[in-house]
Parts: C-alpha cells; structure tokens; sequence
C-alpha cells in the first residue's frame, strides 16, 4: 500500500464527511456568543507581558464540610480590595463553621487555570507574577493580584514575596487559596505534577 | 475593519475546520463546548492572529480539548466506583466494516502518531500547518508523518492477517 492508497482510505474513515455545515443562524450565535465573553484577556505566553487584572473580592468555594478561599477576579477593578475569609471562629459569609481542606491532587486538579510563577514586582498591593511553567488552561505570560495578608492566618491568600516560586491553581477567575496555591516546596510540586499527569 | 468585522472574517475562514476538526476527535456536545470555547479565545486574542488563521485556531481547539478531556478524566475518576465498563468489543465485531476498521487502527496507534495521520488525511492539512499545530519543527512533522504511516499500515497489515479481515483491497504491502 502507497502513501496515496493509504490517504484514500483514511478518507473513507473521516468522522466529519457527512457533518453538514453550520447554518447562518447557529454562526451568528456563536459570534454573538464569544463577543459578549466578558472574562479577562489572557496575554500569551511568551509574546506579551502584559498581566492579567485581579483583584480580591472574596469568595468561598465550599466542598463538603470544608472550604477553599478564594480570590476573585474581576476585570479592570482598581486595586483596594476586601478580603472575606472563613475561618473557625472568624468571619463566615457563608453562615457556616468551615475550614481548609487537606491539599491533595484531586483539589488541586479542580482548577482550570494552574500554573508555576515567579514575583517579578510588588507594587501598590499588587503582585505581579510571571507564569513559568502552564499545567491548565489558556495560555498566560503573567498575571497580577493583590497581595495577601500576614494577618490572616487560616485559609488567606499566600503572602507573596519578591523572586519566589509559586504553584498557583485558579478557575480562571479565582485564585484557590487555603494551602492549594502556595509557594513552590517539593511536596506541593508534587501533588502537582500528580494533579496535571505530569 | 472593526475587531468584530475581523471576528467575523476569522470565523467564516476558521469555523468549518475547526468544527470538523472537533467532530473527528470527540462527542458532539464536547465539540461544541470546545468550539465555543475555541472561537472565546479568537475574540481575545482577534489582533494576535496570524495569515494561517486556520492552523493557529486548530492548534488553540487542540488545547482546549485537551482540557476538557481532563476535566472530563477528573470526573470519570471520582466516579470509577459507580461505572460498570462494557465488555470491550472483539474485532469480528466490526470485522466487516471498512470504516470501524480503519478507525480502530489508528486507535491502536500512539496518540502524537494518530493525530499527526489525522492533520494530514482528514483535515487536510499541510507539514507546516501540522507543524504549528503541534508546535515542533516541519522536519519533525515530516518525520512523525512518515513513521505514523508506516506503523498504520503495519496495523492494518496485522489485523487483516490476525483475523481474516479481507475488506480492503489495498491490503496488499
């Protein structure tokens, strides 16, 4: 069998040749559709450094009995953030007694936007961290959010510092806290290195 | 032209590709999902696309299949407990069906191998454009192609000879 002979057939097997085009109607929606995403835009990696903006609003992802605090991004909100944390026996926006869960693979898969970076700048509150190393999601060149608080002890946002690592695991829109995104130890890079298969 | 105007100029050129593209490699409604996904990431990054607009939003479906196919690998774990498997289908299921045959071998085949054969035969595709996609080199691409071809048709070759398959004609090496 020849290249041609075998292209022939892999012709025959194409899963899309009795797939009929998209009508007018369904493309005008899906353009309407990924006009109206109103999520950040992401720079690309490696091309341009321009981060993305994120700033803490305070958020609560809750599984099972425990928590993930979270840091929510919203576009082109000016920095000044408010921080709402759960804690045992601090403030509970959520009406119940939680706490941070066990870091493991499987939380940390949960985010679909996760990568390794480095600080470059603190400014004004702001971190901004250059992403280093993609394990999930869009690609990113760097992203900026507010630093955390070494008041909050349980659950908070990581106290960022200049020049350090950290393996940073988000839905796209919120940072997961509580242990999940940290800096980098060889036993948070391993849990994951097992969350992304690698 | 307005970034909506070149949106719209982008999918006209992109849309078919990517939609087949999808269609070949996953479940309709995850190829719609990805899609839409897809063409979300056109939208941010509509003054950042190159002259091979067709290529590059290939090589961005690629990804996000990728990462709902994770996800969708993350729900299947939590849920492993609960899924009785289907006995795995025998060849002479489908042994007469040309079509079911061919996929199966390539289903056999290494998933860079697979997909590299798919770029070219089914998405038509040339080595530059397989290339980007997978983002290596067009003398990689050219290479993986010319292995992935000979490892199909030793597969082909095997299952014709391993279970009296004789549906295709062009068996013969």
């Amino acid at each position: 069998m020849n290249d041609e002979e075998l292209e022939r057939m892999m012709r025959r097997a194409d899963p899309a040749a009795s797939l009929p085009p998209l009508t007018e109607y369904r493309f005008d929606r899906l353009k309407e559709a990924a006009m109206s995403e109103q999520t950040i835009t992401p720079s690309p990696a490696r091309k341009s450094r321009k981060p993305l903006v994120w700033s803490i609003v305070g958020g609560l992802a809750a599984v099972g009995a425990a928590a993930v605090v979270v840091a929510t991004m919203g576009l082109g909100q000016p920095a000044g953030p408010t921080v709402a944390l759960v804690s045992p026996g601090g403030a509970d926006p959520a009406g119940t007694s939680l706490k941070c869960m066990e870091t493991t693979p499987e939380l940390v898969a949960t985010g679909t936007l996760a990568f390794a970076g480095t600080v470059s700048s603190i400014e004004d509150g702001t971190v901004t961290l250059d992403v280093t190393e993609q394990f999930a999601g869009d690609p990113v060149g760097a992203v900026t959010t507010p630093q955390g608080s070494p008041e909050i002890s349980d659950g908070a946002s990581p106290v960022y510092e200049l020049g350090e690592k950290y393996l940073v695991t988000s839905d796209g829109k919120t940072i997961f806290s509580c242990g999940l995104s940290a800096p980098e130890t060889p036993e948070l890079r391993a849990i994951y290195d097992e969350a992304f298969g690698k | 032209m307005t970034e909506a105007d070149r949106l719209e100029a982008v999918m006209h050129e992109v849309v078919e590709p990517v939609r087949r593209y999808l269609a070949r490699r996953t479940d309709s409604a995850t190829a719609d999902d990805v899609l839409s996904e897809t063409l979300v990431v056109l939208w941010r990054r509509i003054g950042e696309i190159p002259d091979d607009a067709i290529a590059w939003s290939i090589g961005v479906a690629r990804l996000q299949l990728a990462n709902a196919e994770r996800s969708a690998r993350r729900q299947q774990r939590l849920f492993a407990r609960l899924v009785v498997l289907d006995p795995p289908r025998t060849v002479d299921d489908h042994a007469d069906d040309d079509t079911t045959y061919i996929r199966d071998a390539i289903g056999r085949l290494r998933p860079l191998d697979a997909e590299v054969i798919k770029l070219t035969a089914w998405d038509e595709l040339s080595l530059d454009q397989v290339a980007s996609v997978l983002g290596v080199t067009v003398n990689a691409a050219t290479i993986r192609l010319h292995r992935a071809r000979k490892r199909l048709k030793d597969e082909l070759g095997k299952t014709e000879h391993g279970d009296g398959h004789n549906g295709v004609k062009e068996g013969e090496r």
